[in-house]
């Protein structure tokens, strides 16, 4: 498989505040990667940097086998971004600003309505943003990153502060541009948003990563694997499979009848968080 | 750079400021106090004389026929005196016992002129009364002129008018008030909402690089300054002598301002600082038109440096057909928005090498 995204070293100073130190990964073609933190952990500076927008300090990295710094104006048409913010053009309409990209991207104008079709604007399409929900504003978003087919999409929290349905209308769509050989670099503070999507996630705490795999490993590597029973007491009781105490516990309780149902509980990506950096993610 | 990109943002930008209330009011502005001129400035430029004279005379008469000319007859030689004294009156005519027979006899009578300094307005009264005079005689300089100069400190001064009348050269001021408005403020507005909204990222992530929208911001700047500038021109009648140095100047100017306005969009965080870096470069940059309409002065040469003064000066000389001062000025606000634009191109570097 090609690498898509490569991450040598990559570092990042901002005075005397080292935001990105020494990040190496590689992201293959049509993977969904998840890059996972806290806020100020140095996610966005890093999606900064490979798509061009900073310069690392030091390190390097490439996109489809280009230098992220060297080669920028190759690597443009290759890479689609979401923002963390809804930075549109609040006082043109979801087609104008469609069209302002496509015209820098010179593509033709029924690629934008295409778009607007798969976003679901057909109605909406001619109204200012400014009119739009924060759900509809993230489509257009999507649909501006898509507009010329990038091989890579970078996505910075497209979730976030959506509703439930849009939120589930966003995961969709990112589904099926990954099933159609997009590589996707995702951050999100949802862990479960992660677990759902990713292939793979990287933690990164403080500037470094501190853990990459796949959701199940990080789950079996760091999590705790837990069983939940409930006394004819109606007590829920939570026990450790690592604990010898814990398991005498159980073993004593089931032989004595007091048992009234049991469930394995396996740890989620949060838990892996909470176990690598010691703190919860919002929810 | 690339040409077509550039002309991309610029039309995006050209639409949504007339959508944004207000950018809407830093472009529409100038035009609507423009074309108030003529409610503030009507062509009322009048040339107090003062006069006394133990008989009658028909330079009186001759000097009321004319339009500009406001005159007070007095009943002494010293309240001629003390009307200049007042500042009631610019030039004082004293004349002698029997005036016209003298002046039709070619007895070469003395007539005693006081002005009230040395400035152009002064200067240009002595002259006209000596014209008038010239015109009742016969004989070439039919008096014996004796001149008073009671305020000599006060010197002619650089006058940034030249020969336009008040009314005139507000057309001026008004002309280049919009086009700093549009440099200093529309232009870095432009450039700060971009960052500000962070719409700058997305533009930057598609093919349009750092100097594309900033050029594209400096180009909306030129069409709207373009734009209201020939609207004020046309509306005021400025169109009438030397049109195409007019226009030129004013497309240099406008350039220079836009350039001017890039650099402060790169130093402006935000809205707010930028609204008092503008306030701080409107002032000096005003000043020449300001100071340009209360006539000659002084001081207004240590305002050379400013792209503005050349500026001023020479659409005013290009307005009034003094075509061969225009050239010194052209030459300047080239010079100086070269300077500018080499500036721009260095924060352009820097920013884009971040």
């Amino acid at each position: 498989m090609n690498t898509m995204i490569s991450a040598h070293n990559l570092r990042r100073d901002f005075k005397k505040i080292t935001a990105v130190r020494d990040v190496s990964f590689a992201v293959d073609e049509g993977e969904i990667f998840g890059f996972l933190g806290h806020n100020g952990a140095g996610k966005t500076t890093t999606i900064r940097m490979l798509t061009g927008q900073l310069r690392p300090t030091s390190g390097g990295g490439t996109i489809d086998g280009f230098d992220i710094t060297t080669e920028q104006s190759i690597i443009k048409p290759l890479i689609g971004v979401v923002f963390d913010s809804q930075n549109l053009y609040e006082r043109m309409t979801g087609r104008e600003n469609l069209n302002l990209f496509a015209d820098l991207y010179e593509i033709k104008r029924n690629r934008v309505q295409e778009l607007i079709e798969l976003i679901r604007l057909q109605h909406r399409g001619d109204e200012k943003i400014e009119s739009y929900s924060n759900g509809m504003k993230q489509r257009v978003l999507i649909a501006r990153a898509l507009l010329h087919n990038p091989k890579i999409v970078f996505l910075d929290e497209p979730t976030r502060g959506l509703d439930p349905t849009s939120a589930r209308e966003i995961r969709d769509t990112i589904k099926e541009l990954a099933r159609t050989g997009v590589t996707i670099f995702l951050t999100t503070h949802y862990m479960e948003e992660a677990d759902e999507l990713c292939h793979r996630v990287a933690f990164i705490k403080n500037g470094e990563i501190v853990a990459l795999d796949t959701p199940h490993n990080l789950k079996l590597e760091y999590g705790e694997r837990r069983i939940v029973a409930t006394t004819t007491d109606h007590e829920k009781k939570t026990f450790s499979l690592l604990d010898p105490n814990d398991i005498q516990q159980i073993a004593s309780l089931m032989s004595n009848g007091a048992i009234q149902t049991i469930h394995s509980q396996e740890a989620t990506l949060e838990d892996v968080f909470i176990e690598l950096a010691g703190q919860e993610f919002e929810k | 750079m690339n040409i077509k990109t550039i002309a991309i943002l610029a039309r995006k930008d050209l639409i949504d400021s007339i959508r944004t209330p207000r950018l809407l009011i830093i472009i529409i502005t100038p035009l609507v106090i423009s074309l108030a001129i003529g409610l503030f400035f009507n062509d009322n430029f009048t040339l107090k004389l003062t006069l006394y004279s133990p008989t009658p005379t028909q330079l009186t008469a001759a000097l009321r026929e004319m339009e500009f000319v406001e005159i007070l007859t007095q009943d002494t030689a010293e309240e001629v005196q003390l009307a200049i004294e007042n500042d009631t009156a610019k030039v004082g005519i004293i004349l002698p016992d029997n005036f016209d027979n003298a002046l039709a006899n070619s007895e070469f009578p003395q007539v005693i002129f006081l002005l009230a300094d040395n400035s152009t307005e002064s200067r240009a009264g002595l002259s006209l009364v000596q014209q008038t005079i010239q015109l009742l005689s016969p004989v070439p300089s039919p008096v014996t002129s004796s001149i008073k100069v009671l305020q000599p400190d006060i010197e002619q001064g650089i006058s940034l008018r030249g020969n336009l009348k008040m009314n005139q050269f507000a057309v001026v001021m008004w002309l280049v008030m919009g086009l700093v408005s549009n440099g200093i403020m529309l232009v870095p507005t432009l450039v700060v909402e971009e960052r500000e909204k962070k719409t700058l990222d997305a533009l930057l992530i598609s093919p349009a690089s750092y100097s594309d929208v900033a050029m594209s911001k400096a180009l909306v700047g030129v069409i709207y300054s373009m734009a209201s500038g020939s609207f004020i021109l046309f509306a005021q009648g400025g169109l009438t002598e030397n049109i195409m140095f007019t226009l030129m100047l004013l497309l240099i100017g406008s350039l220079a301002l836009s350039f001017l306005g890039l650099l402060v969009g790169s130093l402006a965080e935000n809205i707010h600082t930028l609204n008092s870096y503008g306030s701080l470069l409107i002032f000096p940059l005003t000043l020449p038109a300001i100071i340009g309409i209360l006539g000659p002065n002084p001081y207004i040469q240590y305002l050379q440096f400013l792209p503005t003064y050349h500026l001023v000066q020479g659409i005013a000389f290009a307005m009034s057909g003094q075509s061969e001062s225009i050239l010194p000025n052209f030459i300047a606000l080239v010079i100086e928005c070269f300077v500018i634009f080499c500036a721009v191109v260095w924060s352009l570097k820097r920013r884009e090498t971040a």
